[in-house]
């Protein structure tokens, strides 16, 4: 009798912690977190198949607006990705490129180093590019390494249970629905369509004074920020002790006076870079290779258009076959179905965008359902 | 604080898991006691280890000084015993006589040592300012220092507690604890110590050194219970209390009807915030076997304000009673003034003696609210507090039989629900214009609020105010919709006083109490006002 009402009492209380479990773990996923475009790209990163991406661009904004995995497999023929989230910190990119090794292992990997070219490190102590990375990091030893060297220790299980920190945000309700649907349609389909890309529709138009013609001569260095250098030494001595193909690839921003010692600075991390035996592109000295038009394809300073978009992925694309041996993918029958619905993806993109950006209407578009819903009507044949 | 280890942290509920843990597997069940002591000396390690050494001069001064007094009764009862056939009747009440005022001299050092410590660190600073105001307006120059003074954690709870024991020993109610650590257990049990309740020595000693072996069905109750308070604290009172601190900050800048609606909120939030900390300290201690009494008893159901004061804190209130109230009415001073009052002229009319009846408790009743207001805080607006609640408490004796004419006269039926609603709602807002000096600033701000109340009304200004409180619409509703729940689970708890809602919970089908328990636990996960997003406000009643 006893007997029996001890298994009944461990059955409902099982049941019951379950229920919660299973609750809590769906808010915290879904419901109550801070869904964004980062969170959607690194949520379709982690769905595809492992070690099936030959070429993962790993760094900040830069990245997922410059550069379409979609046209790029539809040109050459390679998987990619863009492993990036907005102001990544330099502590945050060690820990992304461990994680990139740890999923996808690929043939290359293409680092823009803006993380490393501040001044100070302010951004390293900024939570929401903290954030932004590391919420979206599913918990395995690299996030958990990351929360113990670098979060103040009254603060690391906000970082562990991020639901204590986002638990306020059904306030926000409905805005967030959109993205919510957006990511558990993602998770049913089981893979990224724009492959995490995001633009926004515009051409910038500033008075600001550009000096870009400048960077090409410049060969002047300044000293990156102590803090910042050790951690570039550190990703780089993890590079090479992981033996990694790595490129260093910084991408063309707009310079102007007050950005200019970016540029003296990239000067210098080139240098480091080059020293421990890796290649670094600065694509700010080849606007004219890539055939960048300063009155057409940017939509702010530091970000490419959908027009530079097509440029940059063309000239980057180019590299990677040619420069890094980077071939044809040979792919499953699904995942070819899965590159190819990427890639006539961003066609239908492409053609919204240039819609868009011909009637002067200015939205940002990444992968949420209100754009593929909108990019359904364009046509998918390829735009070029 | 070494770490935060406060009720509404993850460290606390791990500490009382790892508590309960460690309690029920104790090998030694004669020491079972010793997990508890081990635990409270750590929470209060953690929680407050700069201001150890009070806790511990109270324990000792406590201890030894109870010791003292046992001593002296058992001395004395020896030597009774032997001189009883030598000594005279008058010499065996001199002899009496003079042990008790050595016995009252020696409670008087714990009282004077423990409340003095007590004083000094709360009122010191009240007193040297309130003195050099008043000598500045004679034009002395004169200036006491202020001091930068903290307060121990959970002071006025332990020293209140402590001092109880004395005077039970004092009084030979109680016997003595001759294990010093088993003393300090009872002053420092860590579910007690952040804001009460008032535990009585009789009550609580023997439950803590007892063992006690895992109980399902209390620690489900204790569990429950533990959410409830939650549920209160961190929905409601917490939520509540950004607004409430949002006027504070800026007072003088409302108008009457935000600050009626802010008085309003003020009576929630409290009560949320103090009820809710009682509950989560009773969940805890039911867990580990040991039943404290309930502080509250669903105060705003009080027909009149002395009830509303036995149902409002009422360990604080016991203990006021006790230690309190009975030694000043019942003293010698009232009583002969009773009576001399009763042989006068005055004394023989129907008023004379009703008032000649009443005055000791009446003015005692002043006395004791006079008190409770100082306890609240170091400012004349919790003296003023005090003296409104004593007031009408005093009123409401001495003038009983006018009210009681009235009523005659109107032919009104006490029984009456409608009269009982009136009652409730005349008590409440007497309590209103009582809480009116808790959340203004100053005591000139609360009259000048209560100014307001009359003559500055204007319910579009209020509505465009409240909206810049720091709160959101649906903040508003949620706080509604908990002040709901919490009217519903009272009126159900005041129809079946016998019992306790966890246990007609017990009663109903699993799936409702399934559901009822996962929809708590959902709340408070998602309504709750915790984590960095929020700065979850200290208790209210732990500064006291």
């Amino acid at each position: 009798m006893k007997k029996k009402l001890y298994i009944t009492r461990v059955v409902k209380i099982t049941c019951f912690l379950l229920a919660v479990i299973i609750s809590l773990s769906l808010l915290q996923t879904y419901f109550l977190r801070r869904l964004d475009h980062n969170s959607i790209r690194l949520n379709g990163y982690y769905h595809e198949k492992e070690e099936s991406i030959d070429v993962v661009l790993l760094g900040a904004s830069e990245i997922y607006t410059s550069f379409s995995a979609g046209l790029a497999y539809n040109k050459y023929g390679f998987t990619s990705y863009p492993f990036a989230t907005e102001s990544i910190t330099a502590a945050g990119t060690i820990t992304a490129l461990k994680e990139i090794v740890r999923t996808q292992n690929p043939k290359l990997i293409l680092i823009e180093p803006n993380a490393f070219l501040y001044s100070n490190t302010k951004n390293e102590e900024k939570e929401p590019h903290i954030r932004k990375l590391i919420d979206n990091i599913p918990l395995n030893s690299n996030k958990i390494e990351y929360i113990n060297n670098n979060v103040e220790p009254d603060e690391k299980l906000e970082y562990y249970v991020p639901l204590i920190k986002y638990h306020g945000m059904w306030r926000d309700y409905p805005e967030p629905a959109r993205r919510v649907v957006s990511t558990i349609l993602q998770d049913i389909r089981g893979r990224s369509i724009l492959k995490g890309y995001r633009t926004t529709t515009d051409i910038y138009n500033s008075d600001v004074k550009k000096i870009n013609k400048r960077i090409g001569s410049e060969t002047g260095v300044l000293p990156l920020n102590q803090e910042l250098e050790r951690k570039l030494r550190e990703l780089l001595t993890y590079c090479v002790e992981q033996d990694l193909n790595v490129v260093f690839v910084r991408m063309p921003h707009m310079v102007y006076n007050k950005t200019y010692d970016r540029v003296k600075r990239s000067n210098r991390a080139e240098q480091i870079v080059n020293g421990y035996g890796f290649d670094y592109l600065n694509l700010e000295r080849s606007w004219d290779k890539i055939g960048i038009d300063i009155k057409t394809d940017y939509y702010n300073l530091d970000h490419l258009n959908i027009y530079g978009t097509v440029k940059m992925t063309n000239y980057l694309g180019n590299i990677i076959q040619n420069d890094y041996g980077i071939g044809k993918s040979e792919l499953s029958d699904s995942q070819k179905e899965n590159w190819e619905s990427a890639a006539k993806s961003f066609n239908q993109l492409y053609r919204y965008c240039d819609e868009l950006i011909k009637k002067d209407e200015r939205i940002q578009l990444e992968e949420d359902i209100n754009t593929l819903s909108a990019i359904k009507k364009y046509s998918s044949e390829d735009f070029w | 604080m070494l770490f935060n280890i406060s009720y509404t942290t993850f460290n606390f509920i791990f500490f009382v898991l790892a508590t309960m843990l460690v309690y029920f597997l104790f090998p030694v069940k004669k020491y079972k006691w010793t997990v508890l002591l081990a635990a409270s000396m750590f929470f209060y390690a953690v929680a407050g280890y700069k201001f150890a050494a009070f806790i511990l001069i109270t324990s000792v001064s406590t201890y030894f000084i109870a010791l003292w007094l046992e001593k002296m009764t058992a001395s004395s009862k020896k030597l009774l015993k032997e001189k009883k056939k030598e000594w005279s009747r008058e010499e065996k009440k001199k002899y009496k006589n003079r042990l008790k005022v050595q016995k009252r001299l020696v409670m008087t050092l714990a009282l004077v040592i423990n409340f003095g410590i007590l004083a000094f660190l709360k009122y010191y600073n009240f007193f040297a300012g309130s003195l050099n105001d008043i000598m500045g307006n004679f034009g002395f120059d004169f200036s006491a220092p202020t001091l930068k003074l903290f307060l121990p954690l959970g002071i006025s709870f332990y020293t209140f507690q402590s001092m109880g024991y004395i005077i039970d020993v004092y009084r030979e109610k109680t016997e003595t604890q001759k294990n010093p650590l088993k003393l300090l257990l009872f002053v420092s049990f860590f579910p007690q110590i952040v804001q009460g309740p008032i535990s009585i020595y009789d009550q609580l000693a023997h439950q803590l050194y007892e063992p006690h072996d895992f109980d399902f069905t209390r620690v489900k109750h204790g569990m429950e219970l533990i959410l409830w308070g939650f549920a209160k604290k961190l929905i409601i009172a917490d939520r509540a209390v950004i607004a409430i601190s949002a006027v504070q900050d800026d007072y003088g800048s409302y108008n009457g009807t935000t600050l009626t609606f802010i008085i309003l909120l003020y009576a929630l939030q409290l009560y949320a915030d103090f009820s809710g900390g009682i509950d989560i300290s009773r969940g805890v201690a039911q867990i580990l076997g040991i039943d404290m009494i309930d502080n509250f008893k669903r105060p705003y159901f009080s027909k009149s304000i002395n009830e509303y004061w036995r149902r409002w804190h009422i360990s604080l209130g016991a203990w006021l009673k006790n230690y309190l109230f009975y030694p000043i009415a019942m003293s010698n001073v009232f009583l002969t003034a009773s009576k001399k009052m009763k042989g006068t002229r005055f004394g023989k009319t129907a008023a004379g003696a009703h008032i000649s009846k009443v005055l000791p408790t009446s003015v005692a009743s002043l006395i004791v609210f006079l008190v409770v207001g100082i306890w609240h805080g170091s400012d004349w607006k919790y003296v003023a507090f005090g003296v409104w609640n004593g007031m009408i408490i005093m009123l409401s004796i001495l003038l009983q039989p006018v009210f009681d004419l009235i009523i005659a006269k109107l032919h009104i039926r006490r029984e009456s629900w409608w009269y009982s609603l009136f009652q409730m709602f005349r008590t409440f807002i007497v309590v209103l214009v009582g809480y009116v000096f808790d959340v203004a600033p100053s005591f000139g701000d609360g009259m000048n609020t209560i100014g307001k109340f009359f003559s500055n009304q204007n319910f579009s200004t209020a509505l465009s105010q409240i909206e810049t409180l720091g709160l959101w619409k649906k903040d508003y509703f949620v706080i509604l919709l908990g002040a709901v729940t919490i009217l519903i689970a009272s009126i159900i708890q005041e129809r079946h006083k016998d019992t306790n809602l966890r246990t007609m919970l017990d009663k109903k089908p699993f799936i409702l109490r399934f559901a009822l328990l996962y929809l708590g636990i959902m709340a408070v996960v998602i309504f709750g006002i915790y984590g960095s997003g929020y700065s979850a406000a200290d208790f209210v009643y732990m500064q006291f």
